[in-house]
């Protein structure tokens, strides 16, 4: 349930971003790509958003316009109340919460600069922003990385003397070292080894828990990301298409699409292999040219007429829980609802 | 946890998870204590010390740096060990060598070796500025063109372009021409030609790096511009630079061998490599006098040599991502 005290730290609203496609004899725009289409949610403070979907969706394109690696080409960021754009003009705003918000990134092989040993990586920001000075730095730097269960023998190391967990540590370590309050994980796990892929959720989670930080959990399997979120947003082709409480989204999901992730869900028991299991058909449709109607009617299995000309918007379909979703047909079908 | 009104093959999945991965904890943990004294050894060195053993690995390199080590400490002491004045008219005209003149005397009566010594420190001095000019240039171009994109990028990549194909031999011998050839406009003339391959080659790394993460986390960390490009970026593009410069050295040197040899370099009396060469252009000199050119071509030969197969070496032990 919405706690009335808490006010919602990052807000979005209607983010597009559109990338151009250039092409022709003479180089002109010929389309754009629709990487995120029209996206509003708000996360918040000390909540973990979840944001799944196929590669491609778009999920990691908002990361990246939170952080403010890119900004998008419609809508509005809220950080906190104030409006990012306005923030980005005025240097000194800006300053001020440039490290409020921080990224984990996906490859933690090419997160850390190879020429420069543990302890330049993780020194330089925080003695730049004045947030550890030259005498505490090295204090500062050992409790962050007590915290994220390293020793202080790995400061005077290079990246490639790590594995790729304890690289994924220090990745965190240095989106911790500047303070930050809300932090971006862009598929923090996917890259690791699955026995690591547990050690480094738990951490997540543990160190959420512990500052307080607000995270977007950005991922694409569905058991990772309900392990660490509250709620949990699930996108296709540039739109979200169901949003709610993780265990809401996980234990009845309504949206066809959602269903189809869950039972691609691989099962460890050769007893129930394949019992049942609707798997998806077909390709994501293009980016492009995304379809018309519901994006995702061309491969639904419960798709009718209405789907292919109208958008469906999201809309609330139960009354006790948080959780929207996109899709009319499910709303409607109650026998479909109770299967999940 | 949630996992109490969860469906039960969710929380089967996630108990077969979790045993395993404490299981994977106890492999690792073992498999480091192993592993420790032999990381220790090689965690104990610095970047320096792995740059020269791996170097020290490339036998011909290792010695060419000898070689070269020699050839550039000779030159340098030339007023020390030279026997002669490299200008004076010292013995007979076109001498062969002999015990007072061991590389025999030129047309004019001035010793080979003296002049020799010399003319190895002219040309090496020429190749070094021209060298460091055309890397700075280079340098500098390429960044702005690979980190900023747009229009920066369009703009110095076409006058790059066009610097590349243009006959830079006939353009260098029209600069000449044009400036009086003296020793420093031969180093300007050659350091503002050789730069468009270095330019094309810090551009293409720019480019490169400014997409991986640690520069885009980098930027997140709200560091400034000068921090991403001189401690973030240029660094990662050191190692192929100083190997692409040594090439440049090497044509550089070649460079002011060929413009001298055609009269357009290093004036006389001055002593060039390229300029003692310029005997060889009479029949006469080829057949009888080989002393007058042999020395001075073989060693522009060993010169370019050894810092072609140092170059080599360094592409390999200046490489980031392996430790071995």
């Amino acid at each position: 349930m919405l706690d009335e005290n808490k006010m919602p730290l990052i807000q979005v609203e209607d983010m597009k971003k559109y990338y151009p496609v250039k092409g022709g004899i003479i180089t002109h725009t010929t389309g754009h790509v629709k990487a995120v289409d029209g996206v509003s949610f708000s996360i918040m403070r000390g909540e973990t958003l979840g944001l799944v979907g196929e590669s491609g969706c778009g999920k990691s394109t908002i990361g990246r316009q939170l952080v403010g690696l890119e900004t998008p080409t419609e809508g509005r960021i809220y950080y906190d109340g104030c409006d990012l754009a306005a923030i980005r003009k005025n240097k000194k705003e800006m300053e001020r919460i440039r490290t409020k918000l921080q990224m984990v990134f996906q490859d933690p092989y090419s997160s850390l600069n190879p020429r420069k040993h543990i302890y330049e990586i993780l020194a330089q920001p925080m003695l730049y922003h004045h947030i550890s000075t030259k005498d505490t730095v090295e204090q500062d730097m050992i409790k962050i990385l007590d915290m994220v269960g390293l020793s202080r023998t790995v400061l005077g190391r290079y990246p490639y003397e790590f594995s790729g967990g304890q690289r994924q540590r220090i990745g965190i370590a240095k989106a911790l070292s500047l303070n930050p309050e809300f932090i971006v994980c862009d598929e923090p796990v996917s890259a690791l080894d699955v026995s690591i892929q547990a050690q480094i959720l738990n951490l997540l989670k543990d160190l959420q828990k512990e500052l307080e930080l607000t995270l977007l959990f950005v991922g694409h399997g569905l058991g990772a990301v309900n392990y660490v979120s509250d709620k949990i947003a699930v996108m296709y082709l540039g739109k979200i298409v169901e949003y709610g409480e993780a265990k809401e989204i996980f234990n009845r999901p309504k949206h066809p699409y959602t269903r189809a992730l869950l039972e691609a869900v691989p099962v460890p028991d050769p007893k129930e292999k394949m019992r049942g299991r609707k798997l998806l058909q077909g390709e994501v449709g293009s980016s492009i040219n995304p379809p018309e109607g519901c994006r995702f009617h061309p491969r639904c299995p419960y798709a009718v007429k209405q789907c292919r000309t109208e958008t469906p918007a999201l809309c609330e379909v139960t009354e006790a829980e948080i959780h929207m979703a996109a899709c009319p047909i499910v709303l409607s079908d109650t026998e479909v609802a109770s299967h999940g | 946890m949630r996992s109490n009104d969860r469906d039960e093959k969710y929380m089967n999945l996630e108990k077969r998870f979790r045993r395993k991965a404490a299981m994977s904890i106890e492999v690792i943990s073992g498999h480091d204590a192993q592993n420790e004294a032999a990381k220790q050894k090689i965690a104990s060195e610095n970047y320096l010390q792995t740059v020269l053993r791996r170097f020290k690995r490339h036998h011909l390199a290792a010695v060419s740096l000898i070689i070269l080590g020699v050839i550039v400490l000779a030159s340098l002491l030339a007023p020390v060990i030279a026997p002669y004045d490299p200008n004076e008219i010292a013995g007979p005209f076109g001498g062969a060598p002999s015990k007072e003149f061991l590389l025999g005397t030129d047309q004019i009566g001035r010793d080979v070796l003296s002049r020799l010594l010399y003319a190895t420190r002219i040309s090496l001095l020429v190749g070094v500025l021209a060298t460091v000019i055309s890397t700075v240039i280079g340098v500098v171009l390429g960044l702005i063109a690979g980190y900023f994109g747009g229009v920066a990028d369009m703009v110095i990549m076409r006058f790059t372009d066009m610097v590349m194909s243009f006959p830079y031999i006939l353009l260098v011998l029209v600069v000449a021409a044009i400036f009086k050839p003296r020793l420093w406009n031969i180093i300007l003339i050659l350091g503002f030609v050789d730069w468009p391959g270095i330019a094309r080659l810090v551009r293409g790394n720019v480019l490169n790096l400014r997409e991986t993460n640690f520069v885009k986390g980098n930027i997140v960390a709200g560091m400034p511009l000068r921090h991403i490009l001189f401690s973030e970026i240029l660094p990662n593009t050191v190692a192929p630079i100083l190997v692409y410069a040594t090439s440049v050295l090497a044509l550089s040197i070649l460079d002011e061998a060929a413009l001298s040899f055609l009269g357009q370099g290093v004036q006389p009396p001055e002593a060039s490599l390229g300029n003692m060469l310029n005997g060889a252009q009479s029949l006469t000199v080829l057949t009888t006098q080989p002393w007058l050119w042999i020395p001075p071509g073989l060693l522009i030969v060993v010169i370019v040599m050894a810092i072609n197969f140092i170059g080599d070496a360094l592409r390999d032990a200046l490489d980031p991502n392996s430790r071995r």
